[in-house]
């Protein structure tokens, strides 16, 4: 008998960071996190020497651990603050639009059928190329981003929760029916469960688009955020500065992620499980 | 979306009311070209409507994103001239990504040292949004062509890198152990049962990166160097030439879908074998 | 043919010995089963034979010779089939040519006249997503077979099928194996099946992992041709096996918790 953890095609990456945490938490002076280590070391140092010769293509750690003491608390974490506000009201904005929409379409038949084309195609859509007129509409700032993160994190919780809805296992309704759950009943006690490991992996999907979503309208449309900083630094080739808002989102991300994958595993625990052959 | 559609034939059990109410209208390709027919002309129709009594540099009416279509298309073709220019840029791109992601790829999941040794940067990289690549870019290579391939590039390579590792990382030891006891070599081992295997997953990231590299493109376009259909798109919105937005958006919304449509095939193909070409009548 | 001699394995991250001074011959042409409970080593001994499991200590010798790594002289059949779902029927059949270096024209031959040996001719061109348990199984076996080995090996091998697949499968293997005068040593805890199949069942035990006991099954060949179970022979072997097996079950547990 076999019993293995296997992360489904596609969400390969994410998914292995809680597992990468844990194993760093309980073994930490491993080989492989020795070779990371070096790796980081060597890497760091040829960066530094490098760097220190060519200043402006792509700085060097100590001039960036530099430029980040000097605007980490003035420039950059108001800047991240606001990002992240725009952020989290956008999620909230299309994580119940998304359950919602998702849902109606995986369950009626007539709402599947109209609205499924649009939704792709509008999901497909780069929502960059939909800035133009959204600022147009909406103007720039608060606003504009705020539904550009909806916009980016609204259609995979709609898809994802739409297939899950949609593929509840008859054989578990069949269960239901047998111990005469009312539809109520087995809404909430079959459908919705059986639904919240594809929820996850949609809202996963779709914070990430909130984060790339948010970052791209900072960096063309509005006057604050993560994304004004990287692009008014690079303009002045104020390299130094650049990276540190580069490293900080990237941090951000991860953290993000790992947070929602932690997330994730405690409240759908049986959803990456598979069958004991 | 597309793989649920093949299994769309079964009404859900249990469902709202409401549901299958008719259940045979809404399965049948008659009814469902008619629903979706119908829901068209209702969007087209409330969007002339509200668009008439709205100054034309908020919003453009169909009729006039119509005309405008004949225009870009058909008479002065600036549309497709565009649009052949960033698909072209990003094959180009997709092709590199391709090639460096499956080949590091499969190195990296079968060897664990050089994957410890590359993994912090390839995980920073892969996380951090593929926008957040342009600022940086422009100061290491200035605004040119090389900008669009290396952000496309770079938007494509890290979903089939990462895919690929996962994917020959979960090739079942007992499949390798089959070769093995047939006395396959570490190469035949790799060509024979190795990459089968970790199709399905280099296919999730070439979906993945397919459609990654197309947003790298428009972005590339929008953000620093002013060409292709996303330069388009641009100055048509500067000139408040609404109509010609939206026939741009139109025409990378269409190169989207067909790469989606295109991915989605391209598994069934390739892979007799798999569920995705059994499934398909 | 094939002889095992002191063989000890232990695992470092169980932590004790799983085998413990395992001996075990089996003759040119014999069926040996070997019989246990479930954990108490029997798959990892005959992986151990098959080359895919260095021991920790021991010796394995093929007709004469040691055989610690996998060759062309043993083949072996796993419990859950491990056929390619990207080949078709034939070329999983010709796998194990194809890895020897047989040209395309004579493997594809050869796989074809194991395929037929199985009866499954006509499933050829199908790939096994789209064949019965029972089917893939029989592809496995004749995989194993069409690289003519001296030793054919088999854990479990009709273990993922139902009942009356099992019972038919049995028979065929029956047949084949003494058609073609093979060496077998066959992994099972079916104490019927075993019965059924074997020369001789070899009872294995559980700490320490090494056989404890060996029973000759004269019952006349074939056994599928008439009813062996009602044979007075078949019921005291079969009742002396299970008494034996009784206690390792109930050490097994012991052990286990």
């Amino acid at each position: 008998m076999r019993v293995a953890v296997r992360p489904v095609p596609g969400e390969a990456g994410i998914a292995g960071l809680a597992g990468w945490r844990a194993a760093l938490k309980h073994r930490l002076f491993t080989r492989r996190n020795a070779l990371r280590l070096l790796s980081l070391a060597v890497v760091g140092s040829v960066w530094e020497a490098w760097g220190r010769g060519n200043p402006f293509f792509a700085s060097y750690p100590t001039a960036i651990m530099e430029a980040s003491a000097r605007i980490f608390f003035p420039e950059v974490l108001p800047a991240f603050v606001t990002t992240v506000t725009a952020l989290f009201v956008g999620i909230a904005i299309a994580t119940p639009i998304g359950l919602a929409v998702g849902f109606a379409m995986g369950r009626i038949r007539l709402a599947d059928v109209a609205l499924t084309p649009y939704v792709n195609a509008i999901y497909a859509t780069p929502r960059i190329a939909l800035i133009p007129i959204l600022v147009l509409w909406l103007g720039i700032d608060f606003n504009l981003r705020i539904t550009i993160v909806a916009l980016g994190a609204v259609f995979p919780i709609i898809v994802n929760t739409y297939a899950g809805a949609k593929h509840v296992d008859p054989e578990l309704l069949d269960i239901g029916r047998a111990f005469m759950a009312s539809p109520r009943q087995a809404l909430w006690s079959i459908v919705l469960p059986s639904s919240l490991p594809y929820f996850f992996a949609g809202f996963r999907i779709g914070l990430g688009r909130g984060v790339s979503g948010v970052i791209v309208a900072e960096m063309t449309a509005a006057l604050t955020g993560i994304g004004r900083i990287l692009i008014s630094h690079a303009k002045y080739l104020q390299t130094a500065e650049l990276f540190v808002g580069i490293v900080l989102l990237g941090l951000f991300s991860l953290v993000l992620m790992d947070a929602v994958t932690r997330v994730q595993r405690r409240m759908t625990p049986w959803a990456n499980w598979e069958q004991a052959r | 979306m597309t793989a649920s559609a093949r299994i769309a034939g079964t009404p859900p059990v249990g469902g709202l009311p409401g549901a299958g109410r008719r259940p045979g209208f809404l399965y049948r390709r008659s009814g469902m070209f008619i629903t979706r027919a119908m829901t068209l002309g209702v969007i087209l129709a409330v969007w002339e409507w509200y668009a008439s009594g709205v100054s034309i540099a908020l919003l453009a009416p169909p009729s006039k994103v119509a005309a405008s279509f004949y225009r870009l298309v058909i008479v002065e073709q600036d549309l497709i001239v565009a649009l052949a220019g960033s698909v072209w840029t990003m094959f180009v791109g997709l092709g590199l990504a391709i090639v460096v992601g499956i080949t590091l790829g499969m190195l990296m999941g079968r060897s664990r040292t050089l994957e410890a040794v590359l993994d912090p940067y390839v995980l920073f990289l892969y996380v951090l949004p593929s926008v957040a690549f342009v600022p940086v870019l422009v100061v290491m290579l200035g605004i040119d062509v090389q900008l669009r391939l290396a952000l496309v590039f770079l938007s494509a390579v890290f979903p089939l890198l990462i895919n690929t590792i996962a994917g020959v990382k979960h090739v079942d030891a007992e499949l390798v152990d089959s070769g093995r006891g047939f006395c396959a070599s570490e190469a035949q081992i790799i060509r024979t049962i190795i990459l089968p295997a970790s199709l399905p997953f280099i296919f999730a990231g070439i979906r993945i990166g397919f459609s990654a590299a197309w947003v790298g493109v428009i972005v590339a376009e929008m953000t620093a160097l002013i060409t292709g259909v996303g330069g388009l798109l641009l100055e048509s919105a500067s000139r408040f030439r609404t109509a010609d937005v939206f026939v741009a958006i139109f025409g990378i919304m269409v190169v989207a879908v067909t790469i989606q449509w295109f991915t989605s095939r391209l598994e069934g193909w390739l892979t007799p074998w798999s569920r995705a070409a059994l499934d398909t009548p | 043919m094939l002889e095992m001699l002191d063989v000890n394995k232990a695992f470092p991250t169980s932590g004790g010995k799983v085998l413990d001074g395992f001996n075990l011959t089996v003759d040119e042409g014999e069926f040996v089963s070997l019989i246990g409970p479930s954990g108490c080593g029997k798959t990892t001994a005959l992986r151990i034979v098959a080359g895919l499991l260095p021991p920790s200590s021991g010796l394995v010798f093929v007709n004469g010779k040691a055989s610690l790594s996998p060759s062309r002289e043993k083949a072996i059949v796993f419990q859950h089939f491990n056929l390619f779902p990207w080949r078709n029927a034939l070329d999983n059949v010709a796998y194990g040519l194809e890895m020897q270096g047989v040209k395309k024209a004579d493997r594809l031959r050869i796989a074809r006249e194991y395929l037929d040996l199985m009866g499954l001719s006509a499933s050829e061109k199908q790939f096994p997503a789209q064949l019965s348990g029972g089917m893939r199984q029989r592809i496995g076996i004749a995989r194993a077979l069409a690289i003519a080995p001296k030793v054919l090996l088999m854990d479990e091998p009709f273990g993922a099928l139902d009942a009356l697949t099992r019972e038919y499968l049995q028979g065929e293997l029956a047949r084949i194996c003494e058609e073609r005068r093979l060496t077998t040593l066959f992994v099972t805890h079916s104490i019927d099946e075993a019965i059924y199949l074997s020369d001789r069942v070899v009872v294995m035990g559980v700490q320490p992992g090494r056989v404890i006991a060996e029973f000759k099954i004269s019952l006349p060949k074939p056994r599928g041709a008439y009813n062996f179970r009602a044979e007075p022979a078949y019921a005291t072997v079969r009742e002396e096996i299970w008494q034996l097996l009784e206690t390792q079950i109930v050490r097994a547990e012991k052990v286990a918790s």
